[in-house]
């Protein structure tokens, strides 16, 4: 039996998208993504942890063209 | 008469249907997101998790959210906003619909649609909520 290298732990909850601004191609488009929450749940199977997170896109000239949240699940 | 005094709240538009997503689709969507989590291509670590099989991405669903919404835009207005929660997996192989139906419509143009994937068997797995602006000198959507 092969060995799984990764403990599968982590799901996408929800994703949350606002478009600010067109981008164009060729545009260099820089992500920036910040942890902003952990909670504890208490799961069937044990202690769960809601991970929010917020990211910003943000292009060449600084301009601000589109901000995400993010919430993914995690457990143990 | 603006444009889109032809949309009324509960009007469903026209509906998106993609698949059967197959493993190709998930990696490709892997490489697109560069992020090879192996969940999604790789049975065994699905099993690890009592999941049946690989499952479809949820962005990959978000995206075909989004497209059934600007597809249906088209040339007359924009996508601002667009969320979704991943209420249930959809598996690899699975045909999903995109559907969507306004929500709200302001005089200004500004409206939001309700937005969701439904799997094989009709059942409801992903919803969440798109906000449009339609451009007040577009041809009417139809």
């Amino acid at each position: 039996m092969p060995c799984i290298s990764v403990r599968p732990s982590l799901v996408n909850a929800g994703d949350e998208f606002e478009f600010i601004a067109t981008v164009f191609v060729g545009d260099r488009i820089t992500i920036e993504r910040r942890l902003c929450e952990i909670e504890k749940k208490k799961g069937r199977h044990g202690d769960m942890y809601l991970l929010r997170s917020e990211a910003t896109y943000v292009n060449q000239r600084g301009k601000l063209v589109a901000r995400a949240k993010s919430t993914s699940l995690r457990w143990e | 008469m603006s444009t889109h005094d032809d949309l009324r709240v509960g009007d469903e538009i026209p509906a998106l249907r993609k698949g059967p997503v197959n493993r190709q689709r998930l990696v490709e969507w892997c490489a697109a997101e560069n992020d090879y989590y192996p969940l999604h291509y790789d049975e065994r670590v699905a099993a690890a998790m009592g999941l049946p099989g690989t499952p479809i991405q949820g962005t990959y669903k978000l995206a075909l959210m989004g497209q059934v919404v600007t597809r249906w835009l088209a040339e007359r207005g924009v996508l601002l906003g667009l969320s979704a929660r991943y209420r249930g997996p959809n598996m690899e192989g699975e045909v999903l619909v995109a559907r969507a139906r306004i929500a709200t419509i302001e005089a200004d143009g500004l409206a939001t649609l309700e937005v969701w994937i439904e799997g094989p068997g009709g059942e409801r797995t992903t919803d969440g909520i798109a906000s449009v602006r339609i451009a007040s000198d577009a041809p009417p959507v139809v």
